[in-house]
């Protein structure tokens, strides 16, 4: 008795988490623009980039993570109209530089999406989010200079993703486990640092909701660089939703 | 839809589970408690507790500066060891690295880097001063700066963290100036 109780408090429980996430949008995007970028006249965007997709992981698939990879890099550059620069030969010392500035290129955007994103959630105070996301001169530093005199590229692109199916041959999981995809692109310049754009988009499928997250997939990896650069730069979108 | 999710998140803000926009005001700012007196940066976002002020430049990603006070035997809860008045900097100091050490490991975190462990004055007391270097759970370095005192039952802690690449010199001036400027009241047991 006290088990079949216990089953059915976990029934109820299952449906109402499933309702719950068949009431929520499926992908959520944010958008940080850097502040150099809002003013008058614009600043410029870059026409070069170096490209990094270390951190594109499709389920911890080399083969379809190096598929991903692909794909990404070559989506945005088109989309951005933006000329990808081979990346030169390193030394030592200069990889592990950038391997740290890579885990610090992370911390940055998710710092400026996370202001964006309480923006846009509001909080009871999204004016206020807005106006310090508006302010947030994001950037790593100068250290990357030396890749702009290496290579020429004005840029260097930041790519990240995740991808993770789970199986759904669990009645009682309807809806509860759901595949899910990160998406975030992010563009430093090599000389300043600064964090130009940077653009994020999760997404998950379930049972209530198909949403693209295979980001091997040509078609899906399309939809979700459409979603996640939208109208790139998207200075007046930015303007709006964080106003000074 | 979205209404309604704005209205549970504003319900979840008044319950303080999420961070607000409270901007620190120039001048001097009072520790919760009432202990003592501190110049935080004007224009960072602060957030109070009981005993403890922690105030954030840009993001809680990057650079953070917290000032607390706590009974001096609840000095260091990770390793649930006390400071004591007596105690000189040197040994307040162990202390402070054994309890950094010990919420490191509790985040997985292996090695806590020193880079330096010296004697210092805050608000004319003998303290500590340390400079310590951790690797977050991203692998990303971080420098961290502490500066610890005891004044009758009370501990004193000024802590700064930020990204060793480019946050932690643009923005350590703000532990430099918490710690010249901080100022004990006559209610933290300093005598008549």
């Amino acid at each position: 008795m006290k088990r079949a109780g216990s089953t059915l408090r976990t029934t109820c429980l299952g449906i109402a988490l499933s309702l719950l996430v068949a009431c929520t949008a499926p992908a959520r995007i944010h958008r940080y623009v850097h502040p150099s970028l809002l003013g008058t006249p614009d600043r410029p965007l870059p026409r070069s980039a170096l490209v990094l997709t270390n951190d594109v992981v499709v389920e911890g698939d080399p083969k379809r993570s190096a598929e991903s990879s692909r794909l990404l890099a070559a989506g945005f550059a088109e989309r951005a109209r933006v000329e990808v620069v081979e990346m030169p030969a390193l030394s030592g010392a200069e990889r592990s530089a950038l391997a740290e500035h890579r885990k610090l290129a992370s911390s940055v955007s998710g710092a400026a999406l996370g202001l964006v994103e309480r923006t846009d959630l509001g909080w009871g105070q999204g004016e206020e989010w807005g106006r310090r996301a508006r302010r947030f001169d994001a950037t790593l530093g100068s250290g990357l200079a030396f890749l702009h005199e290496r290579s020429g590229a004005e840029a260097i692109v930041v790519v990240e993703a995740r991808t993770r199916r789970v199986p759904h041959d669990l009645p009682w999981a309807i809806g509860m486990l759901e595949d899910a995809s990160f998406l975030r692109i992010s563009v430093f310049d090599l000389d300043t640092g600064d964090l130009l754009w940077t653009g994020r988009r999760t997404c998950r499928s379930n049972s209530f909701w198909r949403g693209a997250v295979d980001l091997s997939d040509p078609g899906e990896v399309e939809v979700c660089l459409g979603q996640t650069m939208g109208r790139y730069p998207g200075i007046e979108e930015f303007k709006a939703l964080c106003p000074e | 839809m979205r209404k309604l999710g704005s209205a549970a998140l504003v319900a979840i803000a008044a319950c303080g589970l999420v961070p607000t926009v409270r901007e620190v005001e120039p001048g001097a700012c009072e520790l919760p408690g009432g202990r003592c007196d501190v110049e935080l940066p004007a224009g960072w976002r602060h957030e109070r507790t009981n005993d403890c002020v922690t105030v954030v430049c840009d993001h809680e990603l990057l650079s953070q500066l917290m000032v607390y006070s706590r009974l001096r035997w609840r000095a260091f809860p990770a390793t649930g060891k006390e400071a004591r008045e007596d105690m000189g900097s040197a040994e307040l100091a162990e202390r402070a690295l054994e309890e950094t050490r010990a919420l490191a490991r509790k985040e997985g975190i292996r090695e806590v880097e020193v880079l330096e462990n010296g004697p210092i004055q805050v608000a004319g007391r003998p303290g500590f001063f340390l400079h310590l270097r951790i690797e977050n759970s991203s692998g990303l370095p971080h420098d961290h700066l502490q500066a610890g005192f005891v004044q009758g039952d009370r501990y004193y802690c000024i802590w700064f963290r930020a990204p060793r690449i480019h946050y932690f010199e643009r923005d350590r001036w703000a532990f430099d100036r918490a710690v010249e400027t901080v100022r004990l009241r006559s209610s933290a047991g300093l005598g008549p």
